[in-house]
C-alpha cells in the first residue's frame, strides 16, 4: 500500500491534520486507527466544554469528534480501522490490521498517538494492591462506554480534569465521592471544573493532602490520606481513613511515544513528545507529530490548531525536502517547557508558542529573551500550572541568534 | 441584597465573578456576565449522560440536553433519562426525549451511531 501522508492516530490531531492535507491539495491521505471508531479519547468525553473557540458552541467531546468524523468521507481522507501502528522508519510504515501485516509507503508521516494515563506503579503508593483501583480515564471508558460502573464510593486522588470529571460523573451514576486529594496545595484543574464538577455536588478537595495507605485484600476497603508539609512529607497526626471500594487515580498523562522512541526520534524529557519546530516537524526529516502525543493539551481546540501547522508543515515538506538552520527555544523562570523546542529558519508571520508554568501567578509577564536581550514581553492576568498558556510572536521580533528563552516573571 | 461570588463555567477562563443585585464584576466578557446574573438568581446546568442502546454497533448512546436546565432539577432530568432505551440507527443532535422531564428543554444524542451489522 502507498500514501502521500500517513496519519496514526484518528483522534482529533489525526483527524484534523489529515483534514487539513486534504483542504491544502494532497492527493492521498491516510489515517490509521487501532480503535474500531476513530474520535480518540473523545469518545469517551461525554461533558461538554469543547469547541467554543473553533466552533463557537459548547459541545460534549463526543460531539466534537463526530463534527470531524462527519468531513473524513466527504473529503476523501482513507481511513483504516482496527488497524494498529507496530513500527515506523521514515517512509514506511507497518501495522496489524484484521486482515493480517500490512507495509505502507508514506511520503510523510504524522504522528498522533494522544497520551496514555500515569499509573500507580510509577506513584510507588504503600500498601495492599486490592481490586478497586483505576486511572480515572479508565473508569470513565466503564462507566461512559461499556455502561459498568466500578464502585459505589469512591476516593479520588490527583485533582487534574479527568480527576474532576470523574466525580461529577461517579456521583450522578449514583455513587458517592468522598474525597478529591491532590498533593499541591493547587488544583491541576480548570477552575471551572472544580466550580461544576465538586462545588455542585458537595464533593470536598483536600490541597496539601496525599495517599498514605490502601486498604483491603482483594477488594478495596479504604485508605488513608494525610495532609503534607512544604516538602511533600505527611504531617504526623494529620491521617484520616475514609472507607470505600474504589480509588481512582487521575495523577497526570504521558504522551504515548513508543512508536517515536523506536524511530529514534528526539524526545524533550520535560514534555514528554518529540522536539518539534513551529512546523510540528520532529528531528527526523519527513516526520511530524501533534496532539497529545507531542505535549499534553488541556483543550481539544488547541489540538485541532496545532494539527493543521502540522498538516501545512508535512505539506510544506512533501513539496520540497529541506530544512533550514536551526534556533533552539527553551524554558526560562518558572517555565516547565515550551513548544516548538527548536525554530528552522527562516520563519515568517507570527510563530505560537506554547507552554506551561512551573507555579501559579496573579499577574504575570512573559518574556522571550534571546541573546541577553529582552525582544518581547507582554502581560497577562494569571498564569496557572493546569492551563497551557499560549504567545504569538511576530517573527520580525525574532533575531537571528542561536536561541530564544521564555520567562514567565511575576509575583505569588 | 447578598453579594455572591461564583467561578464562571462558560470558558476554560473561569473569571471569579461577583455578583451585588445587577451588579456583577469580575467577568472578562458579555455571556459571562449574562451568566453570572442568572446563576444568581437560578443556576442552570447542561446534563451530560449516557442512556441505553438497542441494536447499535454500541451499547450506549451519549446524550446532552439541548440547553441548560435548572440546577434543582438535574436529578430528576437524570431519572427520566435513566429511564429510557433508544433504538439504533440515531443521528448526532437527534431527539431521545423531548421536553425532558417537564423542564421544556430536550434531550439530544450527541453521537450518531449505525445500526449493528449496516454501515
Ligand atoms: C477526561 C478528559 C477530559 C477532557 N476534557 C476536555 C474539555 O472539557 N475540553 C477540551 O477542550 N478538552 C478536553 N480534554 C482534552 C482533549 O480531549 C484531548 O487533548 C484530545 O482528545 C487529544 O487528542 P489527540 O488526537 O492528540 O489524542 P487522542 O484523542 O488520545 O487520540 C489518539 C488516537 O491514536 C490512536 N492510537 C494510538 N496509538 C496507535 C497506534 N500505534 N496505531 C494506531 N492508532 C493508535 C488511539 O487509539 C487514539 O484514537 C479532555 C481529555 C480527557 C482525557
Ligand atoms: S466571564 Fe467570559 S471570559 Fe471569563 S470565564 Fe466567563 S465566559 Fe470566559
Amino acid at each position: 500500500m502507498k500514501a502521500e501522508l500517513v496519519v496514526i492516530g484518528g483522534g482529533p490531531a489525526g483527524m484534523g491534520a489529515a483534514l487539513e492535507a486534504k483542504r491544502l491539495g494532497l492527493e492521498d491521505v491516510l489515517i490509521i486507527e487501532r480503535e474500531q471508531f476513530p474520535g480518540g479519547i473523545l469518545q469517551q468525553c461525554i461533558h461538554s466544554g469543547f469547541g467554543l473557540h473553533l466552533f463557537g458552541e459548547e459541545l460534549t467531546g463526543v460531539e466534537y469528534a463526530q463534527r470531524f468524523i462527519d468531513q473524513l468521507g466527504p473529503a476523501g481522507v482513507r481511513l483504516l480501522t482496527d488497524t494498529m501502528v507496530m513500527e515506523v522508519a521514515p517512509g514506511l510504515v507497518r501495522a496489524l490490521s484484521p486482515a493480517g501485516l500490512i507495509e505502507i509507503q508514506a511520503g510523510a508521516i504524522i504522528l498522533a498517538m494522544g497520551c496514555r494515563e500515569r499509573t500507580r506503579g510509577a506513584l510507588n503508593i504503600p500498601g495492599t494492591r486490592p481490586a478497586g483501583i483505576y486511572t480515572a480515564g479508565t473508569a470513565q471508558r466503564l462507566i461512559n462506554v461499556e455502561g459498568y460502573l466500578p464502585g459505589r464510593r469512591a476516593v479520588i486522588l490527583g485533582s487534574g480534569d479527568i480527576g474532576l470529571i470523574m466525580a461529577r460523573r461517579l456521583t450522578l451514576e449514583g455513587a458517592d465521592v468522598l474525597a478529591v486529594a491532590e498533593l499541591m496545595p493547587w488544583s491541576g484543574g480548570l477552575a471551572r471544573n472544580i466550580a461544576q464538577c465538586l462545588e455542585d455536588f458537595a464533593i470536598p478537595l483536600y490541597l496539601s493532602h496525599t495517599l498514605v495507605e490502601i486498604h483491603g485484600k482483594k477488594r478495596l476497603r479504604g485508605v488513608t490520606l494525610a495532609q503534607v508539609d512544604e516538602e511533600f512529607q505527611p504531617r504526623p497526626g494529620s491521617q484520616r481513613y475514609f472507607p470505600c471500594d474504589t480509588l481512582l487515580l487521575s495523577v497526570g498523562l504521558v504522551p504515548e511515544n513508543e512508536l517515536s522512541r523506536q524511530l529514534g526520534i528526539e524526545l524533550d524529557p520535560v514534555s514528554g513528545g518529540p522536539r518539534v519546530d513551529q512546523t510540528l516537524s520532529t528531528s527526523v526529516p519527513g516526520v511530524f507529530a501533534c496532539g497529545n502525543v507531542v505535549h499534553v493539551h488541556d483543550l481539544a481546540d488547541n489540538v485541532t490548531l496545532e494539527s493543521r501547522r502540522a498538516a501545512a508543515g508535512a505539506v510544506a515538506w512533501l513539496a520540497r525536502p529541506v530544512r533550514g538552520r536551526e534556533l533552539a527555544v527553551g524554558p526560562g523562570e518558572n517555565v516547565s517547557y515550551v513548544v516548538p523546542q527548536r525554530l528552522s529558519l527562516p520563519v515568517s508571520g507570527t510563530v505560537s508558542f506554547l507552554f506551561r508554568v512551573r507555579k501559579p501567578r496573579q499577574e504575570a509577564v512573559i518574556e522571550v529573551v534571546s541573546g541577553g536581550r529582552v525582544i518581547w514581553r507582554k502581560r497577562r492576568r494569571g498564569a496557572l500550572p493546569a492551563e497551557m498558556v499560549e504567545i504569538k510572536v511576530p517573527t520580525a521580533d525574532i533575531p537571528a541568534a542561536d536561541s530564544l528563552t521564555i520567562h514567565c516573571r511575576g509575583e505569588k | 441584597m447578598m453579594k455572591k461570588t461564583m467561578t464562571c463555567i462558560i470558558c476554560p477562563l473561569g473569571c471569579r465573578i461577583e455578583v451585588e443585585g445587577e451588579r456583577a464584576q469580575g467577568y472578562s466578557c458579555p455571556r459571562g456576565r449574562d451568566w453570572a446574573r442568572q446563576e444568581a438568581a437560578a443556576p442552570m446546568r447542561i446534563l451530560t449522560t449516557t442512556v441505553p442502546l438497542r441494536g447499535g454497533e454500541i451499547v450506549l448512546l451519549p446524550v446532552r440536553t439541548r440547553g441548560p436546565v435548572p440546577k434543582d432539577r438535574l436529578w430528576e432530568c437524570l431519572a427520566r433519562a435513566n429511564s429510557l432505551l433508544v433504538e439504533a440507527p440515531v443521528r448526532v443532535g437527534q431527539v431521545v426525549c423531548p421536553d425532558l422531564a417537564g423542564t421544556g428543554v430536550d434531550l439530544i444524542a450527541t453521537r450518531t451511531v449505525a445500526e449493528i451489522g449496516k454501515d
